[in-house]
């Protein structure tokens, strides 16, 4: 929830559709892995918007309509691109369809989805009733972003198995994790990667999916290391995350193994490592097969 | 734009070719001798777009050095402008598919098989080491590889840097493409880059960038900029500009 020097519409106002993905002749829900895509296949994201015609004059204060517009903005962050579709908010009452076309060859790996609603002209003036009058003031405050899989495993965690003494690394270590985002809204999914030794005597173990006591070890150090890194790269948490994004995901983490918010298991780290760190043992299942099979 | 696309290493493959480089280069090797101009292991993406040939690569690589030809590296404006010639002729030479480029691989594969004789002019050993982030990439996270970045810069900011004959610097670099969504409205860097390219006020040029691109980061909050047509997206800039240092040039808007 951004505040904002204008006023803004009610959350009711407004309502967006759940945003679809179009590519050669068949639609995807966000979270789906779009496997019909590929490079040179053109695809388009469609997003419906409902207005509350006189529930959004009243909230925002504008006097009509004319001059504002619905968003739907499409990032990939991979390939640093993006697409804004924009249309005039249908004064009927009905939905109607924004939609974000394409091309070949322009993004990567996951497209995520944002709706906003604009104001789109500049005739008005600064005024003691703070009703928005700079182009491009958002008119409501909260807003979700929707992502769509392009390409891989989505669901997988990023895992490579080699040799570790050809490549240079440690030979007799059994793993290596790369975690090292730059933003907490980085997207997961590409800010991690699970390296395996496969001249380790373990490896086969590790990779082979079976609740085993090496595997337990593998799985609590791997949640370690990325709260203990999420700790000390960010000095703020904050309390909302964009979807599948580094934040989101290592809260998901956070609830589930230790109880408590991203933000809380960083203040306990911090407060107590050793306390923190034996609790994660426990609720991991730390070397105890029985526990995890 | 290229539907070819770039033959990719994987991580391991990548990792155990940079450790060859690197010692062959500890133990006095010359960099040319060491470039691998087929794709060997490297194998592209197998949907999308068609596999480069023996001459294609090859022709890529003999373009990209024409290209860098009596190009030096070692001083800063140098290393600036090394990193200009060579994002230029990564775009007109290979032209990738930006699908394409968002992988490591490919960029590892052109790094340590292609062009090693390019990283090493510009990132040599240092105390024996290579620094692998810049030959390989992060392949976690935010990517440094050399050749991608310089690529990317290129891409976004080739008409700032050839209309004022500015190859902006590292640091510049930095706080104009820190905030990535912020950079991915190209309009608004191009603007803000134009200005910090004409910039003659009484900080330093860095600083100025740096207090530039926050300050037009707080305005992605209230407003969406997107919207904005070009003369807009000006004003603003000049604006945000004018409020950091009334005495910013202003030959940039």
């Amino acid at each position: 929830m951004r505040a904002m020097p204008h006023r803004v519409a009610d959350p009711g106002a407004i309502i967006f559709g759940e945003p679809v993905l179009a590519v050669a002749g068949q639609t995807y829900a966000h979270g789906e892995p779009v496997e019909s895509w590929d490079y040179a296949t053109p695809f388009t994201v469609i997003m419906s918007v409902t207005v509350d015609r006189e529930r959004f004059l009243e909230s925002t204060g504008l006097s009509t309509l004319d001059g504002v517009v619905a968003c739907v903005a499409v990032d990939c962050k991979v390939s640093g691109t993006r697409y804004v579709e924009r249309l005039p908010l249908p004064a009927s009452g009905a939905p109607a369809d924004i939609r974000v076309h394409i091309g070949p060859h322009q993004v990567a790996q996951a497209v995520e989805v944002t709706p906003s609603v604009v104001l789109d002209s500049a005739e008005g003036l600064e005024n003691p009733e703070m009703v928005a009058f700079r182009r491009g003031s958002r008119l409501i405050s909260s807003t979700r972003s929707y992502r769509f899989p392009l390409e891989g495993s989505a669901t997988l965690f990023p895992t490579e198995a080699f040799s570790f003494a050809a490549a240079g690394f440690p030979s007799g270590a059994a793993w290596k994790l790369n975690f090292d985002p730059d933003e907490i809204d980085d997207p997961y999914l590409g800010a991690v990667r699970l390296l395996i030794n496969t001249d380790h005597p373990i490896s086969g173990e590790l990779l082979s999916g079976e609740p085993t006591l090496a595997r337990s070890v593998l799985f609590h150090e791997v949640i370690a290391q990325m709260l203990l890194t999420v700790a000390g790269s960010f000095r703020t948490i904050p309390t909302e995350f964009e979807e599948d994004s580094v934040g989101a995901a290592m809260n998901h983490l956070a609830e589930t193994y230790l109880g408590l918010s991203l933000a809380q298991a960083v203040d306990a780290l911090g407060n107590d490592r050793a306390e923190t760190l034996c609790r994660l043992q426990d609720r991991t299942a730390f070397m105890n097969v029985r526990a995890t099979s | 734009m290229s539907h070819t696309l770039i033959p990719r290493l994987t991580t391991g493959d990548a990792l155990a070719r940079f450790t060859l480089v690197e010692s062959a280069l500890r133990s006095g090797r010359n960099a040319a001798d060491l470039v691998i101009d087929e794709a060997g292991v490297a194998v592209p993406h197998p949907t999308g777009g068609s596999a480069p040939t023996a001459s294609v690569l090859g022709r890529w690589r003999a373009e990209v050095m024409e290209s860098l030809r009596d190009v030096k590296t070692g001083s800063v404006n140098d290393n600036a402008m090394h990193s200009m010639r060579l994002g230029q002729a990564i775009s007109e030479v290979i032209d990738p598919s930006p699908s394409d480029a968002a992988h490591d691989g490919g960029w590892a594969f052109l790094s340590l098989n292609l062009f090693p004789d390019i990283l090493e002019a510009r990132w040599p050993l240092k105390d024996g080491r290579l620094p692998k982030d810049r030959w390989i990439g992060k392949q976690a996270g935010r990517d440094r590889n050399y050749l991608k970045l310089a690529w990317r810069r290129w891409q976004l900011l080739g008409p700032v840097m050839v209309e004022f004959n500015e190859p902006f610097g590292e640091d510049e670099f930095g706080s104009l493409l820190e905030r990535q969504a912020v950079a991915r409205n190209v309009r608004l860097v191009r603007f803000a880059a134009r200005e910090v390219a004409t910039y003659q006020g009484a900080f330093g040029r860095n600083d100025f960038t740096r207090a530039l691109m926050m300050g037009l980061t707080a305005m992605t909050g209230p407003l969406q900029l997107d919207v904005l047509d070009d003369h807009e997206l000006e004003a603003l800039v000049r604006a945000t500009a004018m409020q950091i240092d009334p005495h910013s040039s202003g030959l940039g808007a």
